[in-house]
């Protein structure tokens, strides 16, 4: 049926980045280095990523496929850009990921064929995005390393387990202290907020897809001092258009190309006051709140002074 | 019409049944309305309330209603701004669904035809889809896309029209296969652009054009019915003032010419109506599956083969097919795209239908 190959087509298209849909669950944190690896760039090294699976590394990769913008990221904070020899056709920060050679096929969906060609020695995945990959990868024995960033705390452990793979444990280990002392003073200074702003986090309109408890994103709102109008996980993070009024969100967050949808929804406007004073808030380029990297604390940082102007 | 093979009731008991079925139909199709305004997953918004609401938008009831709680103040949005709208345009994007489900079946002589077979449907997608890609969007009001839509689902039929026309006459079959394959090659047009968009960064405009391909009532607001009503109006009209000819038709060409019915333009006449309609349905509600295809044949299984009766139970059937799919989604299924339900009740009724040698018997 051509609407249902659609659907899927939309699906696989129109997940920008690391948006997850899928229902949260924090996951536990990476397991810590095996044994007598304990040197910084210590190689042969052992690594257990998020799913488990133990990986063995006898000199530090040098030929890093990435699957994820975030993923990517990672890697240029970490120093080791040079070795990425592909990335795929969403990778777009920062500016230099986007000349990279690109897998062929979507970031949904890369060619296992095409990663191959590019003859690894490490490809970084993303668990709840390549899924499917990862399983064609592992039967091609090609080493598979996989991150699951969901929460904050994930994310600082994403980015330590990308270091002890790549042999920048310390670089790691600065970046993330670096995170979460400034997510700190955020968390600090937006507790004497009088108020907390209601904030809908909004991804797509048609079904209107949002986020709730358990992700980065809803993390870092409480953080700013904001309450996401979405306080239990609801199912397939789908939401109807009259919760949305009813909810009476103070702030919108979404990204640009959204607003004019937003403010042409039938009722919000007359409903909403946010929608009609145009209370719109989407990071800067240099910011995010929707991809689990270092940028993440510039995005609180931006938020918190879009939410609470009067607490410098 | 008086030559069936079983004695047929006289016309008077006949008619009588019909204005009851009809008048039934009507009552059903309110109901389904007011269930589906008076119920949603707001749950501070009551059914009471929601009845409050809309006689307070009403003149004569207005000074009998209680004012709104305050700290309610959102409740007319939700009501008459989101929930009347979407239930009535819902149910008129059924009207016209079934209206020309069933002009088509009997242009074509074809139980399987449905509007989006002959190609309306995804001309009127690639004119959104087109008008989103290379902007304007926002002109008219926010309603380029919609008009645009409307517009291409019109120029695809003439296209088709012309395609299929032979020294002078339009075989259906030959119609039939032009709008299939001016169909195909419009979709996999409007495939590559979104694939394109994705390539080249361009979220924005990819989810935009899926927010138009995949049906959803979501998005009807009164304006929608400026839209839907007018044509719902003028498509009742042109093919409610033939189904004399209808009838004729379904007996095959040949006879309806013997029969003095100018074939030809009978035939243009009922593309042009169903192609009104359909565009005007896809381009306000994007593409709502099956029930063009099926609703025809449970009115024909409820009424009889007649013309004068299928089409008035098909408008209603199809009317409320869509709100109480809308309402199941909109209230117990999570927002599940309407499209797919009714796929999902529409292809075991069909089947059903097809075993009980309905889909033959038209």
């Amino acid at each position: 049926m051509r609407v249902s190959g659609l659907a899927l087509i939309s699906l696989l298209l129109c997940l920008p980045g690391c948006r997850s849909n899928a229902p949260l669950v924090t996951q536990g944190k990476a397991s810590p280095p095996v044994a007598g690896t304990a040197a910084t760039s210590g190689f042969p090294c052992t690594v257990i990523d998020a799913r488990g699976k133990t990986l063995t590394f006898a000199s530090a990769p040098r030929r890093i496929v990435s699957l994820a913008p975030s993923e990517t990221e990672d890697l240029y904070d970490l120093g080791v850009a040079d070795r990425i020899v592909a990335d795929t056709t969403a990778d777009d920060f920062p500016a230099a990921a986007r000349q990279l050679p690109h897998v062929t096929g979507n970031m949904m969906d890369p060619s296992v064929e095409s990663i191959e060609s590019f003859n690894p020695d490490l490809v970084v995945a993303v668990g709840s995005i390549n899924q499917k990959t990862v399983a064609a990868l592992d039967r091609a024995n090609v080493p598979t390393l996989v991150v699951d960033p969901k929460t904050v705390e994930d994310t600082y452990a994403a980015l330590k387990l990308l270091g002890r793979a790549t042999g920048t444990e310390a670089r790691a280990a600065t970046l993330t202290s670096a995170m979460q002392a400034r997510i700190g003073a955020v968390r600090q200074r937006m507790a004497r907020a009088a108020a907390r702003p209601k904030v809908l986090i909004l991804y797509d309109v048609n079904p209107i897809y949002t986020t709730g408890p358990g992700s980065f994103i809803d993390d870092l709102i409480q953080v700013a001092g904001g309450q996401n109008i979405v306080s239990s996980p609801v199912p397939g993070n789908v939401l109807s258009p009259e919760r949305v009024i009813a909810a009476q969100p103070e702030v919108i967050l979404c990204e640009p190309y959204l607003r004019d949808k937003v403010q042409q929804f039938p009722g919000w406007r007359e409903g909403i006051a946010a929608v009609r004073k145009g209370a719109f808030f989407s990071a800067s380029e240099g910011a995010t709140l929707v991809r689990p990297t270092p940028r993440l604390a510039n995005g609180a940082e931006e938020l918190a002074r879009f939410l609470h102007p009067e607490l410098k | 019409m008086r030559t069936a093979s079983s004695p047929p009731p006289p016309f008077a008991a006949r008619a009588r049944s019909r204005r009851t079925a009809t008048l039934l139909l009507c009552a059903v199709l309110l109901a389904a309305v007011l269930l589906n305004v008076g119920m949603g997953d707001a749950a501070s918004v009551t059914p009471s309330l929601a009845l409050r609401v809309i006689g307070g938008h009403i003149p004569v009831m207005r000074s009998y209603m209680p004012p709104l709680p305050a700290t309610l103040r959102y409740v007319d949005s939700i009501v008459w701004e989101q929930r009347v709208p979407r239930a009535i345009g819902g149910a008129m994007v059924g009207v016209l669904l079934a209206m020309a489900g069933v002009a088509f079946q009997s242009l074509l002589m074809n139980p399987l035809a449905d509007p989006y077979m002959v190609g309306v449907s995804s001309g009127s997608a690639l004119g959104s889809v087109v008008v989103i890609l290379f902007g304007g969007a926002g002109l008219l009001g926010g309603f380029a896309t919609t008009v645009a839509a409307f517009a291409a689902g019109l120029i695809t039929m003439t296209l088709v029209y012309y395609l299929s026309r032979i020294n002078g006459r339009v075989s259906s079959q030959t119609f039939l296969l032009a709008g299939i394959v001016v169909g195909t090659f419009l979709w996999s047009i409007i495939q590559l652009m979104v694939s394109l968009a994705f390539r080249y960064k361009d979220p924005g405009r990819a989810s935009a054009i899926i927010d138009q391909l995949l049906g959803s009532l979501q998005f009807i607001d009164w304006r929608s019915l400026a839209l839907l009503v007018p044509f719902g109006l003028v498509g009742a009209w042109m093919l409610g003032t033939r189904s004399r000819e209808l009838n004729m038709m379904t007996l095959g060409e040949e006879s309806a010419a013997h029969q003095g019915v100018d074939t030809e333009r009978f035939k243009r006449r009922v593309i042009l109506a169903g192609s009104l309609v359909t565009a005007a349905a896809v381009s306000v509600a994007g593409i709502i599956a099956f029930v063009g295809m099926v609703v025809p044949h449970i009115a024909r299984r409820l009424v009889g083969p007649d013309h004068r009766a299928v089409l008035p139970t098909s408008m209603l059937l199809g009317g409320i097919v869509i709100v109480l799919s809308d309402w199941l989604s909109r209230v117990y299924l999570n927002q599940l795209q309407i499209g797919v339900i009714t796929s999902l009740v529409g292809a075991p009724v069909f089947c059903y239908l097809l075993r009980a040698r309905i889909v033959t018997r038209w």
